[in-house]
């Protein structure tokens, strides 16, 4: 009776109206001119759009919404990358997720050793001692309803702790294996980033995503004279590694085949 | 006492003035005659000319500067400067040529002073004639028209004495880019003699090479332009894991042997649509310069052109089916440009990503793709419950023809595009588990796995 219900239901709204169609907006990236970008299109043919921003310093996008760091300012992206809220925050070094429907945005300010969590209109602090901490948190991620995970660098070891955003107590604290339990914290020049699942560590020479059952994917890379890669979620499923000196690659991870992409250049705002 | 420093001032300001002297310069030296005169020779055939190179020093203040010659054989072949600045000289090309058997001599004069005296002899003995093979008289200037760097242009002329005694020919030219073959000078012609010499033209660099050819101080001009070599043939070699849309692929352009030449150019492409009247698809680009140009550069030697500091372009090929051609374009004229042509076949729907969320309304479906036909005309959905049973009544097609085509008309962004639909469920929505989408365009149809719902996107656990 149930089965028929849903059928009879999915029958009747079953059409679609040309304003159901839309040009895929895959996130948002840094193009050769340092203008924050949207990207449209699909995996292999992108094409850069108008710009959102200058002087970024970091960013973060996922389907849902996003965060974009200026000198002074964090700004707060909604579902078509517009800024919706903005904060003044210092000029400090910021690590940021963008979340995960229902959970909102997460950042956590290094200098200030503070987590925060966005909301609609302001928002909330969590309570979470610093000596809980006890290193410097390198990358976060949602982990669930009202949970996050905070990768943190204890002397050269990456350790994860799990965190309830309401109370701020460490619910759980594991050290990943492989080669990014490794080098995460040991490498010279390394840029850690959660995305769903997966850890994903760029050093100079190599991308490495470790999936959930610790299983490691290696892109090679050349990075000239030791510069520090950066890496950024720029979409749902996607990462934008930016090496000095070198194209910029667009990195899509899902599924179980990551595959990378080369970001084209400036060209001109279309 | 007062006389004394007026006459010091008198000598102070004569030494301020213009001190101006000549002397005249051979093979590049400098050479001053004791007694200030110079010789244009003793036996210079009446009608023939003697050019001889001096050099007019200044070791005083700027001055202005008028020459004048007295005697009408000699003549100045090169323009005077108004001025020469202290310390600076201007080189001057005077011609000595006779018009009857007789000893001229005529002074120079520089701004009413007398600097130096010229002398020649014109006899009436006939000089070595110089003519092409062909017999005719040797044009002026003798052109051998443009030569690529590095090659060689060839003239053959003779040199004929149409005197009964012998006659000793010193023959030469002003030095490189022209070489006469062979280099043994001088030659003595028997009377009634000739003897055919080569003159080589090879230039070093380019542009317009003036010389001129030296027989018996007899001076006809020489003129080559050197040019910029060819490029050698390039081949444009495309990289791409397979030829089809939404692709990024490298090019490469080799040669068939390292370049003589150094210069750049551009490659570009043109799309050739396959669909009529398609709107522009902006996804086909370079990478490097995210527009359909790239510009390359040529080092001498090379094997292969350069893009920037890479060996290879990086290109996307767009989603649109038609033909990419890739043309490559010299800046430097005179090269065939060349090219090169992928086609990328129609294909059915390419389906990039999906996204199934259940919510407690319904239930929500993005996805994201692309028809490089832009002739999508259906979409069945089959849902599933858990257990991978269809839900009935099975297949739900809709017909979407008109609305694909409303998008596609006003996209620049070729065949992508984004379709989000919502299914609102009366029932309960977490009974339908996954969902299967198929669609159908002009080349065929396209099939997804079973898309499951989920109710958030995947966050980290371990």
């Amino acid at each position: 009776m149930n089965k028929a219900a849903i059928v009879l239901a999915l029958c009747a709204t079953a059409a679609l109206a040309e304003s159901n169609f839309s040009v895929p907006l895959i996130g948002i990236a840094r193009d050769a001119r340092q203008q924050l970008r949207f990207v449209h299109g699909v995996s292999g043919n992108f094409v850069l759009r108008q710009a959102i921003g200058n002087q970024v310093r970091d960013w973060t996008f996922a389907g849902f919404g996003g965060l974009v760091k200026t000198g002074t300012e964090l700004l707060f992206l909604d579902v078509n990358a517009a800024v919706v809220r903005r904060r003044s925050i210092l000029d400090s070094d910021i690590a940021m997720s963008p979340g995960a429907m229902p959970l909102a945005a997460l950042y956590f300010l290094r200098a200030e050793n503070e987590l925060w969590v966005s909301g609609a209109v302001a928002d909330r602090k969590v309570p979470i001692a610093p000596e809980a901490i006890a290193g410097t948190v390198v990358a976060l991620g949602p982990s669930g309803r009202n949970q996050a995970v905070l990768a943190v660098c204890r002397a050269d070891s990456l350790s994860l702790l799990t965190v309830n955003l309401r109370t701020g107590t460490v619910m759980a604290e594991t050290a990943p294996g492989g080669s990014i339990g490794e080098k995460t914290c040991s490498a010279k020049s390394a840029a850690l980033l959660m995305i769903g699942s997966r850890l994903v560590l760029a050093t100079g020479n190599a991308v490495v995503i470790q999936t959930d059952n610790g299983g490691e994917h290696r892109i090679p890379l050349l990075a000239a004279g030791g510069a520090k890669p950066e890496l950024h979620r720029a979409g749902e499923h996607w990462i934008q590694l930016e090496i000095a000196g070198a194209p910029s690659l667009m990195i899509r991870v899902d599924g179980t085949d990551d595959k990378c992409y080369r970001l084209p250049g400036a060209g001109q705002d279309r | 006492m007062i006389q004394r420093v007026l006459l010091l001032a008198a000598l102070t300001a004569c030494s301020l003035a213009a001190q101006f002297s000549i002397v005249l310069v051979q093979n590049g030296q400098e050479v001053t005659s004791d007694d200030n005169h110079y010789g244009f020779g003793s036996s210079v055939p009446i009608g023939t000319a003697v050019d001889l190179h001096f050099r007019l020093k200044n070791a005083g203040n700027d001055a202005a500067v008028v020459v004048s010659l007295s005697d009408p054989h000699f003549s100045l072949l090169s323009a005077v400067p108004a001025t020469i600045p202290a310390n600076k000289s201007a080189d001057l090309m005077v011609e000595f040529k006779p018009t009857q058997a007789t000893f001229s001599s005529s002074t120079v004069t520089v701004n009413a002073t007398v600097l130096a005296t010229f002398q020649g002899t014109g006899i009436v003995r006939p000089a070595a004639t110089v003519s092409l093979e062909n017999g005719s008289p040797l044009p002026s200037p003798l052109d051998f028209g443009n030569v690529t760097r590095g090659a060689t242009a060839s003239r053959r002329i003779v040199l004929s004495n149409p005197a009964t005694a012998d006659l000793v020919v010193y023959v030469a030219t002003r030095g490189a880019p022209f070489q006469l073959q062979p280099i043994a000078s001088p030659i003595t012609l028997p009377g009634s003699g000739s003897k055919t010499i080569e003159i080589d033209f090879s230039p070093a660099t380019d542009g317009p090479l003036p010389n001129a050819l030296l027989v018996n101080q007899q001076v006809f001009p020489l003129l080559g332009t050197g040019i910029e070599p060819p490029f050698p043939q390039p081949t444009i070699n495309i990289g791409l894991a397979k030829i089809a849309s939404a692709e990024q692929g490298t090019l490469q352009v080799a040669f068939a042997a390292p370049s003589q030449a150094a210069g750049g150019g551009v490659v570009q492409i043109n799309f050739q649509p396959a669909i009529a009247s398609a709107n522009p698809d902006s996804g086909i680009q370079f990478i490097s310069t995210g527009t359909l140009t790239v510009p390359f550069t040529v080092r001498q030697g090379d094997v292969a052109v350069r893009f920037g500091s890479a060996d290879n372009a990086v290109f996307q090929t767009g989603t649109t089916a038609g033909h990419l051609t890739f043309k490559l374009t010299f800046d430097a004229r005179d090269n065939a440009s060349t090219e090169k042509t992928i086609t990328i076949s129609p294909g059915p729907v390419g389906i990039d990503s999906t996204q199934a969320q259940r919510t407690s309304a319904g239930l929500d479906l993005k996805l994201s793709g692309f028809d490089n036909t832009r002739s999508a005309s259906k979409i069945i959905f089959t849902f599933f419950d858990q257990n991978a049973t269809a839900l009935s009544p099975g297949a739900i097609t809709v017909a979407s023809a008109g609305a694909f085509q409303q998008f596609f008309e006003s996209s620049d962004l070729g065949g992508v595009f984004g379709l989000h639909a919502f299914f609102p469920v009366t029932g309960n929505p977490a009974q339908v588990d996954s969902v299967q989408i198929e669609m159908v365009n002009s080349a065929g149809s396209m099939q997804t796995g079973k898309v499951r719902f989920t109710t958030t996107p995947s966050t980290f656990h371990r």
